[in-house]
């Protein structure tokens, strides 16, 4: 049963947001990523502005563009992915409840604090009493719901809102230079690539597409593989693995025409991504997207947004590549994304 | 979509005992584990009762035969302690090579860890690492030795029994061979104070599905469940088969369920069709059962509306061990599954009179012989998220 990409809308820190293409122009942060919003007015009534975070405007925003560009009539699922879910909320519950040593809370920020509270509020905007999932593992978060999504349209199910995103805030962003997780500011997201520093960016966004059993007038590519594998022993069985998966798929190696990598600029992580493009893609277009979006744990969903605009039209910006382009015509791309060279994951979309 | 799933080992540890032997028994016995915090560090230590493991960090380290300055969070340890349990009852050892999963379901993930050293990072930053709900999976995947595939589920109070949904989904697609699965949660200050402001704390021990209960007790503890398809667990014991499993969304409020139970009736109604059982083959329901004046209404109007007049026994487990949230649908997993390998139902404690409009009972005493071949588990968390789980005999 094959899966079709028959939505796909991203808010992030580039232009992004209802832009059928990917932006020539990139915006240049030296510091933190964050995401360039919509007018949210347009979307919710005073009272939901006051009471929904950050997190979950723009999450819901994407999710109903995303339904609208498919043209659902009826969405059977609803899958949401997220590493630190609705960390905002989070924050502002915890903070309050150590400044006041545990009195004078109220409840609205801890209601809204759990990783579920955006697909819910999803499936309460549309009324969708369907399976309703949130994944939360660190950066297999997202992919965990594309599995979840090619699982159900085997069982027979029609059309899946897959969502991934994240948040940073200030508090966040000081909270982790405690363990030196980010680049030392200034840096520009321009200079990712082959930087040959460690730490990364940090970055925000949210993702949304659907995925069907039939392809129609707004199908952007067939959803061919999602894999994920955890702590690959070496390089060997972790190209064995990609071989294998590939072949499941019906797919040679050879059949990959555009490789894009995870690259997030931390070179002590950067260089397991070197080791599969030099050796098990050589052959390979190359590409990257981090320096669009920055690094937080569901940005394997920017790298899937961009994907479906680069099989769509049959263009690579510039911007993406990190090779020379070889290839003319792009069928097969395959999106490699790791974390410590722990949490690996594969998704390949393929034109059609 | 032909593979079966079975129950091959369970492991669990809660405020009712620190492993299967101890929880059965305890359950059996009519033996509450709910009272006054002693570890857990609260203001509100003197004005509540919970579910909470006597057992500090450092024992659960020895009992783990982990160092001493092991970093981990009680939730993470919670975790670990169980799945060994689990692994070690369904005879998985470290050499063994079969494909396995590690799925779990989490609410808070380390938060017990960042709520102590949010404000002393000169002290402590490794929660800003433990935090996030993934590291206790990878943690228990790495104690085990399972280096396959390991994700981790957040749907509030049904996280534990969503994971082992995925579990046996992936089982079924013939993804994996083998699944670890289940949910974990340590109580912490973060959600005491959450649900203390929410009003949905009784402060005495819960009363579920008793016309004057006042709310909740939150607990602690962590549940696991081996999955097995039907070629490995061939030679070996089956506690029973998962049979039937579905989630449904109430898409109706943040945190309370339909007057109508959409949801609820859903979630059930759908893993009976998954099942391939009829409403009277289900002969015990563990149910979520929370105590609050909402969860048990709107669960006994789905119940109702699923079985008419002849609403099978049932019982909640939860004035036993505490709401312990993302561990809570796991934990329930484990109990059902004892109650169907031991022909028994539970009794639900404290219970008096039953709620008026509803006229619903649970047995309150322990049922022999109960005859059990199918059992219905249902888990409801915030976010409309409700699950349902069976499992059946054979």
């Amino acid at each position: 049963m094959a899966a079709y990409i028959n939505g796909a809308q991203a808010i992030s820190p580039q232009d992004t947001f209802l832009n059928p293409q990917i932006p020539v122009e990139l915006k240049e942060y030296q510091g933190i990523m964050l995401n360039v919003l919509p007018d949210f007015k347009n979307y919710f009534s005073p009272i939901e502005m006051r009471r929904m975070s950050r997190i979950i405007k723009f999450s819901s925003v994407t999710a109903a563009e995303c339904i609208k560009e498919a043209n659902t009539e009826k969405i059977d699922a609803i899958i949401t992915g997220t590493g630190l879910g609705c960390l905002e909320d989070t924050q502002k519950f915890l903070n309050k409840m150590l400044d006041n040593n545990e009195s004078m809370l109220t409840p609205t920020t801890f209601i809204q604090s759990t990783h579920n509270t955006p697909g819910g509020i999803i499936a309460l905007a549309n009324k969708c009493y369907e399976y309703n999932m949130t994944y939360a593992h660190k950066t297999l978060s997202f992919e965990s719901c594309l599995l979840d999504a090619v699982l159900l349209i085997k069982e027979g199910k029609k059309n899946i809102l897959v969502g991934g995103f994240d948040e940073i805030t200030e508090e966040n962003y000081n909270l982790r230079k405690h363990i030196n997780q980010w680049k030392e500011e200034p840096f520009s997201n321009l200079d990712i690539y082959d930087c040959g520093t460690s730490g990364y960016k940090a970055g925000e966004g949210s993702a949304y597409f659907i995925i069907s059993s039939q392809k129609t007038g707004s199908t952007y590519a067939e959803l061919k593989l999602v894999d994920l594998y955890y702590k690959s022993k070496n390089i060997n069985s972790l190209s064995e693995n990609i071989e294998n998966k590939l072949q499941s798929a019906g797919l040679l190696l050879e059949d990959i025409d555009l490789v894009i990598f995870g690259y997030n600029g931390d070179s002590n992580t950067d260089i397991y991504y070197d080791q599969v493009k030099d050796t098990l893609f050589k052959h390979q277009d190359h590409g990257y997207y981090k320096h669009y979006c920055g690094e937080y744990d569901t940005s394997a969903s920017f790298g899937l947004w961009m994907t479906t605009r680069i099989i769509k039209q049959n263009h690579v910006p510039e911007n993406v590549f990190i090779s020379e382009r070889k290839k003319e015509k792009i069928n097969n791309v395959l999106l490699y994304n790791q974390e410590d060279n722990k949490n690996h994951s594969f998704i390949v979309l393929s034109a059609c | 979509m032909k593979n079966r799933v079975f129950v091959t080992g369970l492991g669990v540890i809660s405020a009712i005992g620190n492993n299967l032997a101890e929880n059965f028994s305890s359950l059996i016995n009519k033996k509450h584990g709910i009272g006054k915090l002693d570890i857990l560090d609260t203001v509100h230590r003197d004005e509540l009762v919970c579910g909470e493991i006597k057992l500090a960090n450092e024992e659960l380290l020895q009992l783990l035969d982990l160092p001493e300055d092991t970093p981990y969070p009680r939730t993470t340890l919670l975790a670990m302690h169980a799945a060994r349990e689990a692994c070690e009852d369904a005879g998985i050892f470290d050499n063994d090579t079969v494909k396995t999963g590690v799925i779990l379901g989490t609410t808070v993930g380390g938060m017990d860890k960042s709520e102590k050293f949010y404000r002393k990072l000169n002290e402590n930053t490794d929660f800003i690492q433990s935090h996030n709900c993934g590291y206790t999976t990878e943690k228990v995947a790495d104690y085990l030795n399972l280096h396959d595939f390991v994700t981790t589920l957040s749907t509030a109070c049904s996280s534990g029994a969503n994971a082992i949904m995925l579990g046996a989904r992936l089982i079924k697609h013939g993804l994996l061979e083998r699944v670890v699965a289940g949910g974990t949660d340590s109580l912490s200050k973060f959600t005491i104070n959450g649900f203390n402001t929410l009003f949905l704390l009784d402060p005495n021990p819960c009363s579920p599905f008793d016309k004057d209960r006042k709310g909740l007790n939150l607990g602690e503890g962590a549940g696991f469940l081996v999955l097995e398809n039907e070629r490995l667990s061939n030679n070996k014991r089956r506690y029973c088969r998962l049979s039937g499993y579905a989630n449904n969304n109430d898409a109706y409020h943040q945190t309370a369920t339909s007057s109508d139970a959409k949801g609820p009736y859903l979630s059930m109604k759908n893993a009976l069709e998954i099942s391939g059982l009829a409403v009277e083959d289900i002969h015990y329901i563990n149910v979520h059962g929370t105590g609050t004046e909402n969860n048990d209404l709107t669960e006994g109007i789905a119940m109702t509306r699923l079985f008419g007049e002849k609403v099978p026994p049932f019982s909640s487990t939860k004035a036993y061990t505490g709401h312990t949230l993302g561990a809570a649908g796991a934990m329930e997993a484990v109990f059902s599954i004892l109650a169907i390998k031991n022909n028994v139902i539970f009794p639900n404690l404290n219970f008096n009179q039953p709620i008026q409009d509803l006229s619903l009972s649970p047995a309150t005493v322990i049922i022999d012989n109960a005859g059990i071949e199918n059992i219905m588990s249902n888990s409801f968390g915030f976010g409309g998220n409700e699950t349902t789980l069976i499992f059946s005999k054979e």
